[in-house]
């Protein structure tokens, strides 16, 4: 099943994952068939709006689930091996060393009451054990994310930095046993623009220069126009399209891309309504049947109702969840 | 929950007490000397004490003084502290002050102690003890107000009302005082249990109730030099009292956990 | 430049010293204002009335309440707290005499109840919903609801009645006291015995400090474990602990180092409220274990009117009750970087 669009060289391959919660109101269906793949060297943008998984896949990934969240089905393979499967000791080792996160609220990430220079010491140390020039490395994992003077950040306490900074630290953190992949949700949210420039260019130089892969997730198209090469689009537990960047924004298959790209604010004529999409996302307790976009899309005939579409190639390494996506239409 | 249950069974064994005591006079306190210190029997369950009475009779009654302290202790206190927190922390400024100064000086006290002084002053008896009780308690209250109606104070609704020129005594009144009761209860009900201890404790000493009433705290402490021989003596109101307090506990705890919103998250369906 | 710290410690003792004085004078006007005569219970029910007058002058009674005040204070600041009005002793010695032994118990006490309550605390909170967990806030509310008083009695029956392993009253067994006597340096017989290298009076405190000690233990031990357990579990909800275990740092790590850092500090909170209640509990406890401690010298003072005496005891409770929490307020800035900023 779209095995056509995994490949050998993959470094994460995430094989149709469904993942439930059990709530007050009854089971939501928060992952319905998710996947992705991540190759090696490359910015991988995840986009979609608040509430359509992304960041449950981010920790999904990692194998951390609430406590009434199920993995009902799925596989996650790193260079092949099937994360789910594992045990807590091994996915230990995994967490920090091999893939990495990083959080959207940096000062609530990193623990208030120990200084930086600590944190960074439990991060390295809990990875391998007692190390030599601990000093030496933490001060040069905070140059690498840009700061001047590490001493003086090692000595502070997390309320002391801003929020740009705390974001760097957290990063200098996520990174300082070389990752694989590193994970940022959200990493600029919270940021104003300006640091968001910085962040992002930043990772685009972790990226240049560790040879690690990142999976940016963010609902900020701007974002991930900026720093990722390819970019998935998520909806309501889906994956419903995924390219490389520039292709997906010029030519949009799915029609919530299309209309995610319409709704961007531009200049155009004074007087005229802003588009939007029409409705609003379903409830993911009992969500639409066949394709979950069909209520909201103005295409959707009775196999968008029934079936739901697979992931399909539309173009050069361009996929489509869709029946009718819009190159039909053009 | 369990807590709830409990308590139910202490009300109405309290309310019904007359009825429920299988000899009721001696549990009022008429002394019946020939049958004295009787170990417990099918006869006497939990005994009898020093002057022949039958103790679960006397545990039974007490109830309705161990009930009756909780209630006009907590009730006093909360109606006492609550409106001083919340125009304390409505309206801020000097009074604000003012109110949280004296709250400060009253809780600095070692409470028990206070209500020692206070009874010194007026004397030892129940009413008394409840009364002193009531006034070393009511501080818990104010502050707890206080928070709340100084972080309430910003919302907007309140700031709506006070645009259309709404009094605050009826702002405190219908905005802030409903939003702010789950702590208070919350708290309300744990230290009810707290209470009747303290009240057992004022009794134990001699400060609180007074012979031949069956409060507990006094038939424990009656029955202390009695403990090695007649062990059933002390033992039963004492448990009674343990008793009564974990209940109030567990509700309190209960009734926390579906307050707290933070508290409330996926229960599992 | 102060540091925050160092800010943050002057402002809060500066507080303590006004509350402090506020008590007091509270406590005077009480003690002042109630009805009995100071002056009759000096001089005793045979006196004549020539005696009381005279009794009165040298009270100092005659003089305007605001002089006895001031003239009062001065006295408390310079060691004279006052004479008792029964024993005609300084009531400032008394309460140096008879403290060790109340110190005694309630440090023993809490430390039984830190010692217990936090690991239990913290075990209950890992391990939420499990039957672990069930348990120890069973615990925790058996703990504060249990009457010390009852409690006291029970260990007594139990201990020295059923099993005899443990003596029933007193710091003392009477043949330790004649034999192998122990030299009050500090007052605390745990600490003299030790100083002296009096093994067989140590042993013997200890055996009857134990009894005491766990019956005041049972309310600090149900207010902690339930405190560090809810603050644990807040904690471990935490985006920071979500961040740490995401990227690695292992379980162990995180709930000794990072977690309870962050879940103790409130905790610590808790114990000044447990110090407060150890020192009225201790009044019960004194009186069932016969207890030459600052209770018993309390409830006597009280149930005699001995107005100098109350005045002693409950200025002193409240300075340890304010300084205590100050101590703690310290702590907690110490521990938690952003007290410091409020």
């Amino acid at each position: 099943m779209n095995s056509s669009l995994a490949t050998e060289t993959d470094l994460l391959d995430v094989i149709s994952l469904k993942l439930t919660f059990q709530t007050v109101e009854g089971t939501l269906q928060a992952l319905d068939d998710v996947q992705l793949q991540i190759a090696p060297r490359e910015i991988l943008g995840l986009v979609g709006e608040t509430g359509s998984g992304k960041s449950v896949t981010a920790l999904t990934i990692l194998k951390i689930v609430p406590e009434n969240g199920r993995i009902v089905q799925g596989k996650i393979r790193l260079h092949g091996r099937d994360l789910l499967q594992a045990n807590e000791d091994e996915l230990r080792k995994i967490r920090g060393a091999k893939i990495s996160i990083v959080f959207q609220d940096p000062s609530a990430s990193l623990n208030p009451v120990y200084t930086i220079r600590s944190q960074m010491r439990d991060m390295i140390m809990s990875h391998e054990g007692e190390v030599a020039n601990l000093e030496e490395r933490t001060s040069n994992l905070l140059r690498d994310v840009g700061f001047v003077y590490p001493e003086r950040v090692l000595n502070s306490y997390p309320h002391e930095l801003s929020g740009g900074m705390q974001q760097r630290v957290a990063l200098a953190m996520a990174l300082s046993c070389s990752p694989e992949l590193l994970i940022a949700d959200e990493p600029t949210t919270a940021l104003d623009v300006v640091t968001q420039a910085q962040i992002l260019a930043l990772l685009k130089r972790i990226r240049d220069r560790t040879g690690a892969s990142i999976l940016l997730i963010s609902h900020n198209l701007g974002v991930i126009a900026t720093a990722c090469n390819r970019v998935a689009v998520m909806y309501a537990g889906n994956i419903v399209e995924v390219g490389p960047t520039t292709e997906v924004f010029r030519n949009p298959a799915h029609h919530y891309t299309l209309g995610l790209l319409n709704a961007l604010p531009r200049k155009s004529a004074k007087g005229t309504r802003l588009p939007t999409i029409t409705g609003s996302i379903p409830s993911l307790i009992n969500p639409p049947t066949g394709c979950r976009f069909h209520p909201r899309c103005p295409y959707a005939t009775d196999i968008c109702i029934r079936e739901r579409p697979r992931l399909d190639v539309v173009r050069p390494k361009h996929s489509v969840a869709c029946y009718h996506p819009t190159s039909e239409n053009k | 929950m369990a807590g709830v249950l409990i308590i139910l069974f202490f009300a109405v064994v309290a309310v019904f007490a007359p009825f429920l005591a299988p000899y009721p006079e001696e549990g009022a306190g008429v002394p019946n000397p020939p049958n004295k210190f009787l170990p417990p029997s099918s006869a006497h369950i939990f005994g009898t004490d020093y002057l022949g009475r039958d103790i679960l009779s006397r545990v039974i009654l007490g109830s309705q003084v161990s009930l009756t302290v909780a209630v006009v202790v907590i009730v006093l206190a909360i109606i006492i502290g609550t409106p001083l927190g919340a125009i304390a922390g409505y309206l801020g400024g000097g009074i604000d002050e003012l109110i949280m100064r004296i709250t400060d000086i009253f809780l600095s006290f070692p409470s028990l102690l206070l209500a020692i002084m206070l009874l010194a002053t007026l004397g030892p008896g129940l009413t008394n003890a409840m009364i002193s009780l009531s006034l070393t308690w009511w501080p818990w209250y104010t502050r707890i107000m206080r928070a709340q109606a100084v972080t309430l104070r910003e919302r907007s609704y309140v700031e709506a009302a006070k645009v259309m020129g709404v009094s605050s005594f009826w702002i405190l009144l219908r905005h802030i005082l409903p939003n702010a009761i789950s702590p208070i209860l919350v708290q309300g009900t744990m230290d009810m249990s707290s209470a009747i201890l303290a009240e057992a404790a004022l009794s134990f000493i001699g400060l609180g109730a007074q012979a031949p009433s069956p409060e507990w705290g006094l038939m424990v402490s009656t029955g202390r030099i009695y403990i090695l021989n007649y062990w059933w003596f002390p033992a039963f109101p004492g448990l009674a009292i343990f008793a009564i307090a974990v209940a109030f506990n567990l509700f309190g705890d209960g009734l926390r956990e579906i307050l707290d919103p933070k508290t409330r998250r996926f229960i599992q369906a | 430049m102060p540091t925050g710290l160092e800010r943050y410690i002057a402002r809060r003792l500066a507080l303590a010293i006004i509350v402090l004085l506020a008590v007091v004078t509270f406590t005077f006007i009480i003690a002042r204002v109630v009805p009995s005569d100071p002056a009759e219970l000096y001089v005793g029910p045979k006196a004549t009335a020539a005696q009381r007058e005279r009794a009165r002058i040298e009270l100092g009674l005659d003089k305007p309440l605001y002089s006895q005040f001031v003239s009062y204070l001065a006295g408390l600041l310079s060691g004279n707290w006052g004479i008792s009005l029964r024993a005609h002793t300084s009531v400032l010695g008394d309460i140096l005499t008879y403290l060790p032994a109340t110190l005694e118990i309630i440090v023993l006490a809490n430390i039984i109840a830190v010692v217990i309550g936090i690991p239990l605390g913290v075990y209950s909170a890992v391990k939420k919903g499990s039957w672990l967990d069930q348990a120890g806030r069973l615990w925790a509310i058996a703990g504060v609801s249990i009457p010390s008083f009852w409690f006291a009695l029970l260990l007594q029956l139990f201990f020295f009645g059923r099993l005899h392993i443990l003596p029933l009253e007193g710091r003392l067994s009477p043949g330790v006291s004649l034999y192998y006597p122990i030299d009050p340096i500090t007052g605390f017989y745990t600490i003299d015995s030790l100083l002296e290298g009096n093994i067989v009076g140590f042993v013997d405190t200890l055996r009857h400090l134990i009894l005491p000690a766990i019956a005041l233990a049972t309310y600090p031990v149900g207010l902690i474990t339930r405190m560090t357990r809810s603050m644990m579990i807040e904690v471990l909800r935490e985006t920071y602990i979500r961040f740490a275990k995401a990227n690695g740092i292992s379980e162990r790590l995180i709930i000794f180092r990072y977690a309870l850092k962050n879940a103790i500090v409130p905790t610590l909170t808790v114990l000044g409220l447990s110090f407060a209640y150890s020192i009225t509990g201790a009044v019960l406890i004194e009186i069932i274990f016969g207890w030459p401690g600052l209770g018993t010298y309390t409830l006597n003072a009280i149930i005699e009117a001995d107005y100098p005496a109350i005045l002693g005891v409950t200025i002193l409770g409240a300075m340890f009750y304010i300084f205590i929490n100050l101590g703690l307020d310290i702590l907690q800035s110490y521990m938690d970087p952003r007290v410091r900023l409020s």
